[in-house]
This record gives C-alpha cells, structure tokens and sequence, in this order.
C-alpha cells in the first residue's frame, strides 16, 4: 500500500490467534490506513535520492452530501543499491567445472517499479476500500539459487476490495461489525528468470545423485509464476449488557486458492516425452502438467471466537479469549489467550499473559512438487507456539515512561526441511522445536518540550531443542535509540541508531560469527510555509557494512560472505498541501 | 515581517472592497466578518483552523482571514476596518490587545480563559450547567467540588457556580490562593481532607496545576479515591478521571452564529458566555480504580474513552 496512505502502524505484541487467528504468531502488525477522516488536507509530494529513487504521491479527500472518500496514489521507482556479493554459487561451480560464467563480484538486484493506488469511501454505516498494487522490475536479491542474474526481473499484482457495515447500536448494549474482503494476487516473470548464468555447467545431480557438468548456453532457466486469490468474511457482535463485563464473539470463512500456476522451464523432465530436457533445449511449458512445481490447490476456513474482558475488582482487569478453527486440508486447532492486568499503584501497571498461537502451513511447504531441492508435504500439521509473559509498564513522571517484560516461550512443530532417504530432495516435516527466554526494556523521556528520546534493549536466549544447540540467525541482543528534536523556526530533526547483536550461525555452519553492525539514520525537515515542506534524510549515515546471515550449505555457504544491507542513500522530498 | 503584514492588511483592504461592492446586489445589509487569530506552529495551528472553519459556517456571509504573528499587533488593522464589520477575535494575546484598543468595535472574542469587559465572546471556561450535569452521571457521590483560585480574578462567576451545583446537592468550596506557591501550600492541606465525597476541579487557568502540583494531586486521589477533574484532556492522559473541553469546531459555529447576530443588530448582552461546545474525555484506569461502571447510558455522554494501558 501506499506510504502515504498509512496513518499508523500498532503493534499488538505476543501470540494473537486467539482473535486473529492464523500467522498471529509472536505478534500482529496492524496497519491502519488514512480513510476520509485522516486525510484532512489535499497533499502531493516527491522524492528524490541516491540509486535512480524517485516517487511522486497524491493524497486527495471530499465529500458529497452524506459520503466522503479519499484517494492516494503512489508512483515510484528505484535503482536498490549497489551492495557487493563478491561470491556466489556460481562461483563455487566455476571452481568445480572449469567455466567462468559467474557474475560476481557484483551487484545485488534491488530494482523496482510501483504504482499504488488506494480508494475509501464512507457512506452512513458503510465503509468501503479498493486497492491496487502494481510492481514492476522487482529484482530477486541475491537470487532465488543464491546466484547474481542482474537481468531477472519479477512483476506482481494485486488487487483488493474491502466491505466493512458497522452498527454501533444494533439494540442496547450490542453492537456489530460485518466485513467481507478480496485479494487477488500474483507473482508473475519478466522475460526469463535465470537460475544459473549462461554457459553454467552445473555440476548437477542426476536421479541417483551422480554429478553431471551439462552445458546450459543460455543459463538454467525457470519462469514460475503463481496466481492466487483470498475471500474472507466476518461478523463480530461485542455486548456490554452484563456489569463488568465486554463481551466479543465472532464468526468468519476463509477461503484461498492458488487458481493458476504457469511454468516454463529448460531442465528437469519434459511433460511430452518423461524424458529429461536436454542441455540447450528451448524452454519447454510444463503448465497444467504433473511437472509443474506446484498443485492449484484450493483451502477453506471456518473459525469461531469468544472473547471477555473482565473487570473483576476495581484494579484488576481479565482478558480471556478462546478460537477454534477448522481448515479443510489441515484439521483444526484451539487456541486461548489470558490477559491479567493489575494496576498495582498510580505509576505502576503489571501484566500478566499466557497465549497460544498456530502458523499455517503455505501452499509452498504443502503442495511443491517437481522441485529438484524441495518437497512439499500435504501431512503438515500447523507450527505451534506458547507463551509465557509478566510485563511492567512504569510512569515514574510525566516526562519518563519505562517498560520492561520478561518472556518464555515454547515453539513446537516447527516446519523444516529433511533429507530424505532416497536422493538429492529434502521434504517439509514438522521436525523442529524452539524455546526462548529473554526481556525487552522500553524506554519514552520527553527531556524538553523540544527533545524525545525513545530507546528499547531486548536480550533472549533461544535453544533448538532438537539439537541442543543455540538457536540461529534472529539477535540475541539489539538495541535501538531514537531521538526527535524540533528546533526554532520550524526545524525538526530526527536521527535513530539500531545496534543488532549476537547473531549465532547454524550449526555445522563454521563461519565465524555475524559481525554485530550499528545503522544510523538521519533526518531534518523544515516547514517553509503552511503548504510546503522539504525534508532530507540520510539511511545508514555512518556507510556501515551491514550484513544478515547468508544460508549455510554443504560443502561451503555459495555466498560465504553474508548479505549485504544498504549502505548510506541521501534522499529529498518536497511536500505540498492544498 | 512588518512587510508580510502589510502585504496581508493590502490585500484584504482590495478584496473587502470587491466583495463588499459584490455583496450589495446580493443583500443590502451584507457585512463581512474578520476573523484574527494567531499564527502558530502545529499542533496549536489545527487548533485554530477548527474554530475558524466553524465561525465561516456559523456565519452565514463572506469571512476575511487574517492570521497574526507573534510580533505583529493587530491593533492598528483592527482601527482601519469598517466600523459596522464584526471583529472576531482568537486566542489571549490578540484579544487582549483588541479589547484594550479596539473597544469601540463590535468586538467578538474566543477561546481565551480570561473574561473580558464589554466585550461578546466565549471563554475556554465550561459552563457550570454542564459540569453539574456530567459530575453526578459519572460519580453520583460526591457531594463537595473544590477548586483552588483566587476569587477576585474574574475567571469565572462563582455564584452562578454554586446555584447550578446546589441543585444537584453538590456544594462548592473555594479554596483562597493568590499564586503558585501559596496554591501549594494550599493543596497540600487540602488533600488529606478529600475521600470518595470530593472532586477537585482543575479550571483552564488560575488554578495553578503545574506539573509538580499534577503529580502529587493525582497520586493523591489514586490513593485517596478522590476524583479530578479539568479542561484540559492531557490531565486525562496523566490519570484525572474526566476533562471537559472545547469541540473547536462547534465553538467556531457559535461564534460565527453570534456574529450573524450582532451584525444584524439583534445584539445580546455585550458580556462573555461559559463554554457549551464540549468534548468529554474519560480515563478507564481511573474510572476503573474508582469503580465506575461505564455503561452505555453513561458511554453515550462520553466523546472518548482513553483506554487502560
């Protein structure tokens, strides 16, 4: 969705599917969008900065008689960045087959083009939303075979309506929420996507696991592309009939297919023949063929929910919540949440919570067949989560707000993928399982009427039960500060810093560890008029090399030096209100 | 800045006279309403666009704008105005210097917490009626409102305070302070008399809260189950139990409205009116702690209910 078009982000933290349902796992993100209400003024604005940026947006609102609407539209275009991969797998198989076909060192592929649009309207007790995203000339990163292919480029589209029928007062204490939603979406290839460059050799495995070196003059090529749609809807009745007591429940379907998958490939088996597609063959479409990498697949979802908020004694607040769910293709699932909050004192507020919370499997861990690394697996039951918490929110003055949270959690079922028995494939199970331990320390100061400091640290400790080793990739320790100034003559100034800490490798990885980095970013604005405002901001003033941990494989990590994340980028933007 | 000023008095002086010759096909008696008002930076400036947008659509003919700068005096713009135009004027420091100099117009003053002499206006002060009217929905047994002030600044008329509440059974009792540090003084003899019985009202000025004053009081009446209450919705935020302040926008209607009125001639007492456009705020820690139940009888009397943390 457009930037512009979000009035606020909240965030609802720990295991929420006893409201939300599915994916609601160590938290939900929910994006408030601006409708009529929020967007009080017509504006339009652009940016311009480092790596070919550039974005113009327009926010407009009315209204005519009892219906208001507004509109954002949001159009851009980036080059990414210029980051380095100094080795890929192409690399490693340069070494091993004597060609030298790789494109590293080079650039990872970060390009995209947007257009979005949002509408809302609003009329008496209805609200209704369209959107449409189009992106274009997505590039793939460090590549999907963690090999550099600077031409690939991906497209996606997307589509979504949104009914929402409030009656505030159906009679008296009840009221109602109905929703209805459609999402359409795809990921579509532009031009070819390369797996492998041209003149690669491999080596490949063939069915019995024996290295082959095929020469592949145009590269390996994949072209898979998945379209996808999503009907939800829901009704929510909420009664405040009862003293002392807020009563929700709730009902809703869920339905989501993936209607077309497409294919195109020049390696692997021909659909015609069950023969292998030989090296240099044209690609050969093996759509709506037992070869194609994933199953059009369809899944249903009935849910039911009830949730009450009581007041037991002045002081103490229960939240009590339960959700079962039925989907068609993995069973169902039950799951509670408990909220005990104590205001202890005036300055003092204590929490105490127990929630559990259920993933999905995707379609891509369910239904992917044909892929010669990874097998879907139709058996999955959904990865579970508990979790343990007592939090504290502490007002010590009107300047300071401090809060800490210690946490416990137990992640089971985990979805991984397992070598199997027979060859080169490994296939989804529910094999892993995670616990953690850890706090998080918040702190809000608002030191002048011109200075906010806010700053959080979190430190956790997480064990992969399975092995008994140390959990990997996510931080053990990060810490983020944030300061926010406005000066004289309408002069604001914003710079945060995160630090990201401790992040351990998989184990049999035996690169040393992640190198720790610290990202700065600056911003000022400065209000010229009442209609315009220029702002310029610094991502990553400090240039830091900042890297996430690259997949380990064997024999050696095809990207042995991580991935890199954006070094510094300068941008400008110019806003105008009417 | 002198410059920006009279480039603004310029250009209204040509277009009043445009749309004055305009007017006078359309109704004889066509008279433009100015509207000054400060010119601040965000948040105050939203404040101000409410009440303005609101007195265009209280008043049922054309407005003229003007905004003012901190080291600009609207004195001397106020002077060379057309005398039968009605001056409607925002914020302190503007209406005081009008209501000095400027006292022979036809003087419209709003959202300020001053009363003012001879003079048509609203103050950011709430009508007592309306304070007696939500107290007891909210706390049915408090029987005593305090307020520490000093009596002789005409902030607001305390007889007609005392009358409305009698007749709800509340008594008023007005705790005599001159200045901040007498009103320490004060509030800390007076908190350990307070119990479920009393509430303490904060008023938009001269009671002398500052944020030292807040914290002790509000902690006190945690403890102590004695309620607060103001004008301003922030002392919500920070644990007063309610806030009645100004719909901005509503108060800008009634303000447009009563300069239809003056301009028409059908003149109401040149005297200041407590304010009737309100918002009504709650905080649901403090109502919870006092064991208030929010029903929806009492939710629908209530603009915004700031949840617990």
């Amino acid at each position: 969705m457009p930037i512009e078009a979000i009035a606020r982000i909240e965030v609802i933290r720990g295991p929420g599917s006893a409201l939300y349902g599915a994916d609601a796992f160590a938290g939900v993100i929910n994006i408030v969008t601006k409708g009529p209400e929020e967007i009080e003024k017509n504006s339009a604005g652009a940016v311009i900065g480092d790596f070919g940026t550039r974005e113009v947006w327009l926010a407009a609102e009315g209204e005519t008689g009892e219906m208001a609407y507004s509109a954002v539209i949001e159009l851009g275009e980036t080059d990414g960045t210029d980051e380095q991969i100094q080795s890929d797998a192409q690399s490693l198989f340069d070494l091993l087959s004597g060609t030298s076909v790789s494109n590293a060192p080079g650039s990872v592929n970060r390009s995209q083009q947007n257009i979005d649009i949002r509408l809302e309207a609003l009329y008496k007790k209805m609200r209704f939303r369209l959107g449409s995203q189009i992106r274009k000339d997505i590039g793939d990163g460090a590549g999907a075979a963690e090999t550099l292919n600077p031409t690939n480029k991906f497209a996606s589209q997307r589509l979504n309506f949104d009914f929402t029928y409030t009656e505030a007062e159906l009679s008296k204490n009840t009221s109602l929420e109905f929703q209805a939603s459609y999402l359409d979406t795809s990921q579509e290839v532009e031009g070819n996507f390369i797996l492998y460059p041209p003149g690669s050799r491999g080596p490949f495995f063939d069915s019995l696991g024996a290295p082959i070196f095929p020469p592949f003059p145009d590269g390996v090529i994949g072209n898979p592309e998945i379209f996808e749609n999503h009907f939800r809807a829901s009704l929510r009745l909420n009664y405040k009939g009862i003293e002392h007591h807020n009563l929700s429940m709730g009902s809703g379907y869920y339905h989501g297919q993936i209607d077309k998958v497409t294919e195109e490939k020049n390696f692997g088996i021909h659909p015609d023949t069950l023969l292998p597609i030989l090296p240099g063959d044209p690609l050969v479409d093996v759509s709506d063929t037992p070869l194609v990498f994933l199953t059009e697949d369809e899944r249903d979802n009935h849910y039911l929910y009830v949730q009450d908020v009581w007041l037991i004694d002045n002081d103490w607040e229960l939240t009590a919540g339960l959700r079962f769910d039925k989907y068609s293709d993995f069973g169902s699932t039950t799951n509670p949440r408990i909220a005990l909050v104590w205001s202890t004192s005036y300055k003092l507020t204590t929490k105490f919570l127990y929630g559990e919370a259920f993933r999905a499997p995707s379609f891509a861990q369910t239904r992917a067949i044909n892929n010669p690394l990874i097998l879907g697996n139709i058996d999955l039951k959904p990865e579970e989560i508990k979790s343990y918490e007592i939090a504290f929110d502490y007002r010590p003055n009107y300047e300071l707000t401090l809060n800490t949270n210690f946490f416990y959690y137990d992640w089971t079922d985990i979805i991984q993928f397992i070598p199997d028995m027979s060859g080169s494939t490994r296939t989804a199970q529910n094999a892993g399982e995670q616990t953690g331990y850890g706090m998080e320390f918040e702190v809000n100061w608002s030191a002048t009427d011109d200075l906010t400091i806010s700053s959080n640290f979190s430190i956790q400790k997480s064990t992969d039960e399975t092995l008994d080793v140390a959990a990997s990739k996510s931080p053990e320790k990060q810490f983020y500060l944030r300061g926010d100034w406005t000066l004289p003559s309408d002069w604001r100034v914003n710079m945060q810093a995160n630090w990201v800490m401790d992040r351990n490798r998989m184990i049999g990885d035996l690169r040393p560890q992640v190198d720790d980095y610290l990202i700065v970013d600056l911003s000022v604005r400065k209000v010229l008029t009442k209609s315009f405002e220029l702002g310029f901001t610094i991502n990553n003033a400090f240039d830091e090399d900042a890297r996430e941990p690259s997949p380990n494989s064997a024999p050696v990590p095809f990207i042995p030096n991580d991935l890199p994340l954006s070094g510094r980028t300068v941008l400008g933007e110019i806003r105008y209100s009417f | 800045m002198v410059s920006v000023f009279w480039l603004a008095l310029a250009g209204l002086s040509s277009t009043g006279v445009v749309s004055l010759a305009g007017a006078a096909t359309v109704a004889e008696e066509a008279i433009d309403l100015v509207i000054i008002y400060p010119e601040v930076r965000e948040p105050f400036a939203r404040i101000f666009e409410e009440v303005v947008r609101g007195a265009e659509e209280g008043y049922q003919q054309e407005v003229r704008r003007v905004s003012m700068a901190d080291n600009q005096s609207p004195v001397d713009f106020v002077h060379v105005l057309d005398q039968s135009s009605p001056v409607l004027v925002l914020g302190n420091r503007l209406a005081r210097q009008v209501t000095e100099h400027n006292a022979d117009r036809r003087l419209i003053v709003g959202a300020v917490n001053s009363e003012y002499n001879n003079v048509f206006g609203i103050t950011l002060v709430p009508d007592a009626a309306v304070v007696a009217a939500k107290l007891p929905l909210l706390v049915p047994d408090v029987r005593t409102v305090h307020i520490v002030t000093n009596p002789d600044n005409n902030l607001l008329d305390f007889d007609h305070v005392t009358t409305v509440l009698q007749q709800q059974g509340i008594e008023l009792s007005i705790h005599r302070a001159e200045d901040v540090r007498v009103a320490a003084g004060v509030y800390r003899d007076l908190m350990p008399t307070l119990s479920e019985q009393d509430a303490v009202w904060i008023l938009p000025k001269g009671s002398f809260v500052n944020n030292a004053v807040l914290a002790i009081l509000l902690h006190e009446s945690w403890e102590k189950y004695f309620v607060v209450f103001s004008s301003n919705p922030i002392h919500v935020k920070r644990g007063a139990l309610f806030s009645i302040y100004p719909n901005n926008y509503k108060m800008g209607l009634s303000l447009g409205r009563m300069a239809w009125d003056i301009a028409q001639g059908n003149s109401p007492q040149r005297q200041m009116q407590a304010l009737e456009d309100v918002f009504i705020t709650v905080n649901e820690r403090t109502s919870n702690h006092l064991g208030i139940n929010l029903s929806d009888d009492i939710r629908s009397h209530i603009d915004l209910i700031l949840p617990a943390r």
